[in-house]
């Protein structure tokens, strides 16, 4: 589990995530999503150059109407995120 | 694991920009529609359809959008959705995965290939940066719900 300023964020197997969801809502309500995820277990760090063209890739794959969901293991660090968030 | 907080930061910031709002009400109908003619239509007998409903209701999709596309999904005219994973890298040898559904396989497979290779990257066998990453669940509650402990024990308390 991960909690920061704007969200907990509860990891469980794929197979129990029905039976965790329902009882966490037994316990705190609602929640904000449930669903099944691809978590990296290997990441490769990007600085801004590379997390810009990245970013291109993966908003072009999700304009299209076939595409669901787009995932990728890029992890970058602060000072890219909110530079990479300023442009 | 700092990495995994960035990577669903960005997620969750994209999620909230709302600019692709119609599309992503079309991308959960879709998944509703699957998950329905996949299993029963009742969301209570068919766990992938609870899932997608739960989904789209917490972006907000209509009430209305929901019970059109469990409908959609029981006429005899519904489109055929193939589901289909893709995996590639992107520019700097970062692994992705495409999730699709798809009613025409072929128009997909030259659209995500040439959207990599316009993009710096490069289209992969399946099974080619899969071995990178889990398939997990995930439940996300908004900060305030409860504080970091209460929110650890029920989850413990609820086999996570």
């Amino acid at each position: 589990m991960q909690s920061d300023e704007d969200n907990h964020v509860i990891i469980c197997a794929d197979t129990d995530l029905n039976d965790v969801s329902n009882a966490l809502e037994a316990e705190l309500g609602e929640s904000d999503s449930t669903k099944l995820i691809w978590q990296p277990n290997i990441t490769t760090e990007v600085d801004l150059d590379g997390l810009t063209k990245l970013m291109k890739l993966l908003d072009t794959l999700e304009e299209d109407d076939d595409i669901q969901r787009v995932t990728a293991n890029f992890e970058a660090s602060d000072e890219v995120m909110a530079a990479f968030g300023d442009e | 694991m700092a990495g995994h907080s960035k990577w669903a930061n960005i997620q969750h910031r994209k999620g909230r920009q709302d600019k692709l709002r119609s599309k992503l009400f079309s991308k959960l109908a879709k998944e509703i529609t699957v998950a329905a003619k996949m299993g029963d239509p009742d969301p209570d007998k068919n766990p992938r359809l609870r899932l997608a409903v739960k989904e789209a209701k917490s972006s907000s999709v209509p009430k209305d959008v929901i019970e059109r596309a469990i409908k959609k999904s029981q006429g005899g005219d519904a489109e055929n959705y193939d589901e289909i994973r893709y995996e590639g890298y992107g520019p700097n040898g970062v692994a992705v995965i495409v999730e699709a559904m798809t009613d025409n396989r072929n128009r997909t497979a030259s659209t995500v290939r040439s959207t990599f290779s316009k993009n710096g990257g490069n289209l992969g066998e399946t099974g080619s940066v899969g071995f990178m990453f889990d398939r997990k669940g995930q439940v996300v509650y908004p900060a305030d719900v409860a504080d970091a402990d209460t929110v650890m024990m029920a989850a413990i308390e609820a086999g996570a």
